[in-house]
This record gives structure tokens, sequence and C-alpha cells, in this order.
């Protein structure tokens, strides 16, 4: 009796232990396999490297990426790869570009433009924008144009040679040179780029 | 017996008198600098130069969390001595006495409570942040100073100005219960006509939410020119909102938007529907639906241009839009990228006998593309390498057949704002 009821306490624990361990490759799977589509024939290890891609790419906070788009082309023994995310009701998504070596598994961010903002984030950093002196004065002149600013997310490493190592959000008016970096949590804009 | 109670009541008064000033000299307020008379602003700014205190450096100087109720969080902070001499850091938290959200002491635990730091030397603080399961959701922020010093400024301060202290900020948020699928709503949209939208919500919790939408009282917060703020194309009455009071859990419920646009309408709207969502886990901002409308006068009548050619012989005409209407040209695509529409325009030639036939001889797509290398801002300089659409534009060109004489070249442009034509003469390609 006291045999039985040992192996059934160590059966027990060992289904425990599975189904934790199940759920657990469950939840860090799930993500992956939902969301990231390749363009054309995935590359050799595309399921590492579509892993380390999830790792790297964050959306603006508080949204999701609804999916993740992967193309890659070859340059010099070296892949890379253009990522397209693509979040729930915004006007444009957010690029990336990596390149991946395959000696050391290594993947790097080449670059990025992040547009895949909220419309009310969107529309508070051009508010903010423009309630800064130095861009109202340009603006008030004309050289603004018709244009409606672009609004690019600025990362915490970019943003820290500038300011802080925080997300910020870049007000652009391209066809007349005038840029302002707008921290968003403050209200504030923290630098201002009129082309020079 | 009545006279010694005199005679100790007296001493006490006595004796708490005398007291004062020197109780008051025990309270550790920082003391303000007064200007002599005479002294100039700017000979106030040398007082602050000359003054001594703990020289730290803090890092990160800034540091912001969103934590759950119940939960917590840690940052660890690096306080580094730029002074000659050994300084005591003994952080504390120094609560700003404003905002809508009063930060708690009692939240944050540091270690070590305390640590002698040598010239040069790096001391790193562990600041653990617990959420109380009861805390209200919101941003709260406060300062966390590392020693006593304070900014002295010539007139007195509602709280003290830590020197050597960082910005830390602890966002509270628990996942709403309401999930809201349409966050916004956009498009350019036509004077007299008028439009429907659907804001899809989803209860994703397991009881019925009750919501109340409507027009937001605080609206056009964002509606700035570059001459202030502008005067918005329609009032709110303009809008008609029709919605379920109950979002039953795990449904899906929509919210129906009507706009009719006035006839005399123009310039941009923007706005803020609140859903009034009774969840206290979606914050007011949260909780609304911008919307964002310019209007547009479509033109019945052409533009008309007249002119006159010296000889017999074929006209060019050619008419484009706005070639920095990219982002305009977003708008006229509205929300839904199933409702684009195309420039286009409507073309006519005529001189005193009639209109002549007029053929489209091209249609061109151009535009211009950067890779980012030049005349961006450098905080964009990590988008090299990656296309960025500068302007694009739509270009029409027609030939007609023109006798010498005076002739009337009418366009009507449907969906762009802006165009430019050219008129040659001559034999073509």
């Amino acid at each position: 009796m006291k045999n039985s009821t040992a192996l059934s306490l160590v059966l027990l624990i060992a289904l425990l232990v599975a189904a934790i361990s199940g759920c657990n490759m469950g939840a860090e799977d799930a993500p992956f396999e939902n969301s990231v589509v390749w363009i054309g024939t995935p590359p050799a290890e595309s399921e590492n490297i579509g892993k380390k891609i999830i790792q790297q790419v964050i959306p603006y906070a508080g949204t999701e990426y609804e999916n993740i788009t992967i193309s890659t082309s070859q340059k010099n023994d070296k892949l890379r790869l253009h990522v397209s995310s693509v979040s729930a009701n915004t006007m444009h998504p957010d690029l990336y570009d990596f390149t991946y070596n395959y000696d050391n598994n290594d993947l790097i961010r080449v670059s990025y433009l992040l547009e895949a903002i909220p419309e009310s984030v969107r529309s508070e950093a051009i508010g903010i924008a423009m309630l800064n002196e130095q861009i109202r004065d340009v603006l008030s002149t004309g050289m603004g144009g018709n244009s409606i600013p672009s609004v690019k997310r600025i990362l915490p490493e970019t943003a820290e040679k500038f300011y802080e190592p925080k997300t910020l959000l870049s007000v652009t008016w391209k066809d007349s040179s005038l840029s302002a970096l707008v921290d968003v949590d403050t209200g504030q804009v923290v630098e201002v780029w009129s082309g020079n | 017996m009545k006279k010694y109670i005199v005679r100790i009541m007296l001493g006490l008064l006595i004796t708490s008198i005398l007291a004062v000033p020197n109780a008051a000299a025990e309270v550790p307020v920082p003391e303000p600098i007064m200007i002599d008379e005479g002294m100039t602003g700017s000979d106030s700014m040398y007082l602050d130069m000359e003054m001594d205190f703990a020289r730290l450096q803090i890092n990160p100087g800034h540091s912001n969390m969103q934590i759950k109720p119940g939960n917590s969080d840690k940052v660890t902070v690096t306080v580094t001595n730029k002074d000659n001499e050994t300084i005591t850091a003994a952080p504390f938290v120094s609560v700003f006495p404003y905002g809508d959200n009063l930060f708690e002491e009692s939240w944050v635990t540091i270690t070590p409570v305390s640590a002698d730091i040598a010239p040069d030397a790096k001391q790193e603080f562990v600041i653990e942040v617990n959420i109380p399961q009861d805390a209200d959701i919101g941003y709260y922020s406060t300062s966390i100073a590392f020693t006593e010093d304070v900014m002295p400024t010539p007139y007195p301060t509602p709280y003290p100005d830590y020197l050597n202290s960082m910005h830390f900020s602890v966002d509270v948020w628990t996942p709403p219960k309401i999930q809201i699928q349409t966050p916004y709503i956009s498009g350019r949209v036509e004077s007299g006509e008028s439009y429907d939208y659907e804001i899809k919500l989803e209860n994703v919790a397991d009881k019925d939410i009750s919501i109340d939408p409507k027009i937001d009282d605080n609206n056009r917060m964002y509606d700035y020119g570059p001459f202030g703020m502008m005067s918005s194309a329609f009032e709110d009455d303009a809008i008609t909102i029709t919605a379920p009071s109950v979002v039953k859990a795990g449904e899906t419920v929509i919210v129906n938007v009507h706009l009719e646009v006035p006839d005399d309408s123009k310039g941009n709207y923007n706005g803020a529907i609140d859903l009034n969502i009774d969840d206290p886990s979606i914050r007011e901002w949260d909780g609304q639906v911008q919307m964002n409308f310019n209007v547009w006068t479509q033109p019945t009548e052409p533009y008309t241009k007249t002119f006159t050619t010296r000889t017999d012989g074929p006209a060019t005409i050619e008419i484009s839009s706005n070639p920095y209407s990219e982002y305009a040209y977003a708008m006229w695509m509205g929300a839904d990228t199933q409702d684009k529409k195309e420039p286009s325009f409507d073309v006519t030639l005529e001189d005193d006998s009639g209109e002549v036939e007029m053929t489209l001889v091209k249609t061109t797509y151009s535009g211009s593309v950067s890779l980012g290398m030049s005349n961006f801002p450098p905080w964009e300089v990590d988008s090299t390498g990656i296309y960025q659409d500068l302007s694009s534009s739509y270009i029409e060109e027609y030939s007609a057949p023109c006798a010498a004489g005076d002739w009337t070249l009418g366009i009507l442009p449907g969906n762009a704002d802006m165009f430019s034509y050219t008129i040659t003469f001559g034999p073509g390609e």
C-alpha cells in the first residue's frame, strides 16, 4: 500500500512537471508561430532567426504587432533581413533591417524606421511640436507647405545621444527640413533640427 | 496654592517664549539665500556657484516603470562621487506635492540604506517598488534624493529641489477588460455629405460592463496650427452616436458614429468620443476614440485658364497633383484602405467655335524616394538604408489640335487639393 502511494505520488509529480514544461514551451512558441510570415523561401535556420527577430522588434508601448513579415536577400555571404511589422489601426508599419551571421548566429539590427504609432499619440506629438516657438516660427512663414508631418518612434539607444535613454518621437516636416524631437511623457520638445 | 499654579504657568509661558527661536532653528528647513539690496539677478547666480554641496553623478537620471497592482519591480542606480572628498549618500523619497496621484513613500525600498562613497568611486543602489493591491491606476511621479543638498532660492519654495536626485515615475496599470478595436477614426470628408463609422468594442472579462459613449467635453485639445488654436471645421452636434449601454461578457458590440458634414464647413475637426467604459483599468485618455476629419469641398466648376496661340498645331497639356501630398494622399484613403481614391482631372479645351477633343496621351506616377542619407534630422540616422517616400505625384498628359486664336482650358480636379499645369505648343515627340 505504501509502495503504491509513493509510486502514485511520483507519477503525479512527473505529470505536473511535464504539464508545466509543456505550458511554458507553448507560451514561448505561440507568438512566433502565429505572427511571422516569410516572404518567399525561408532561409536556413529560419525558425531560430525568426525567434531572434521576435526578441528585437518591439511595438509602441501598449500596442501589439498583428503580423510580422520578413523578406531576405543575400550579400557578401551575409543574410539581410527586411522586417515589416504591422499594428492594428495604425496607418504605417514599423520597418527593421537586420543582418544575420551564420558563423556566430549573430543577428544585428542595421536600421529601423518605426511609424506604427497610435493615432492619439501621433496627434499629441504633433500638438506638442507645434507649441514649440522655433517650430511655430518656421511654419508661420509658410515654409511648412501643406504637408502633414511624419511621426517616427526613436528608440532609447538613439535618443540617449540627444536627450535620455527613453522612447521619443520625431515629428518631421520633410518639405521644410524641420524636425522636433518630442518627449510625450513630459510634453516637451527636447531638440529641434532645422536642416543645419 | 493658586500662587504656585500661577507662578508655574508664568514660568512655562516664559520658557516657551524663549524656546521658540531655538526650536525653529532646529527644524531642518533649507535656509533661503537672501539677495542684498542693490544686488542684480545675475549677481545672485554667483552665490549659487560659490555654495558648498556634494557633487554626485546619478545614472540613470530618469527612470520609469510599468507595474500592475500587487506586483513589484526594481531598478539599479549607479551613483558616482565626482567630489574630492568622501560623501555619504543616504537615498530617500521626496514626494512631489502635486499631480493627479501622489506617490507613496512606503512603496519604495532602497538598498543599501546609505553608503560612504570615496572620490571617483561608484556605488550601486537598488530601488525596489512594491505596488499594493488596492493602489489606484495612474501615473505616479516623485524624486529620489541621495543627499540633503538643495538648490538655493532667493525666495521660499513649497518643496525643496534636491541637487543630487533622480526623477522616478511609476505607471500603475492593469490590462483593460474592454478592448477598443477601433481606436481612431480619420479621413477626408466632403462638406454637405454624410458618413457612418463603426467602433468595435470587445469585452474580454467574465462580467458585463456598462458603456455610455459621448463626445468628450475637452475636445480639440490638439487642434493647433502655426498661429495657435484653430477653429473647428464643424461643431460636435454634427456627430450622432448610438450604442448599447452594456457590453456583455465575451461579446463584441458596435458603437455607431454618424457624421453630417455641414455645407459651410471648412478646415479640420479634431475631437474624441469618450466611451465612458465602467472599467477602472481604463484611464480617461485610453477610453477615448480620437477623431480627425479634414473637410473637403469638392469643386463643381472647373478652374479655367485662357491663352492665345499664334500658330496652328497641336497643344500638349500636362496636369499634375501636389508632389508633397504623400500623407495628404493617405488622408484621401481614409482609415479604411479599401476606400482608396485616386486623383483625377476632367479636362476641357474650347475656343469660340466650341470644344475640341482631347486625347489622354500619357499617365504618369512620379515620386522621390530617400534612403535617409541626407537632409534628415540626426535622430533619424538609424533609418538610413530604408526606403522613405519623400514626395509623390500623379500626372496626366493630353494632346489637342489647336488652331491659332484664343482658347480656354478647363480643369476640374478630383481627389486632389493642389495641382499644377503646363501648356506647350508645337509638335509632340
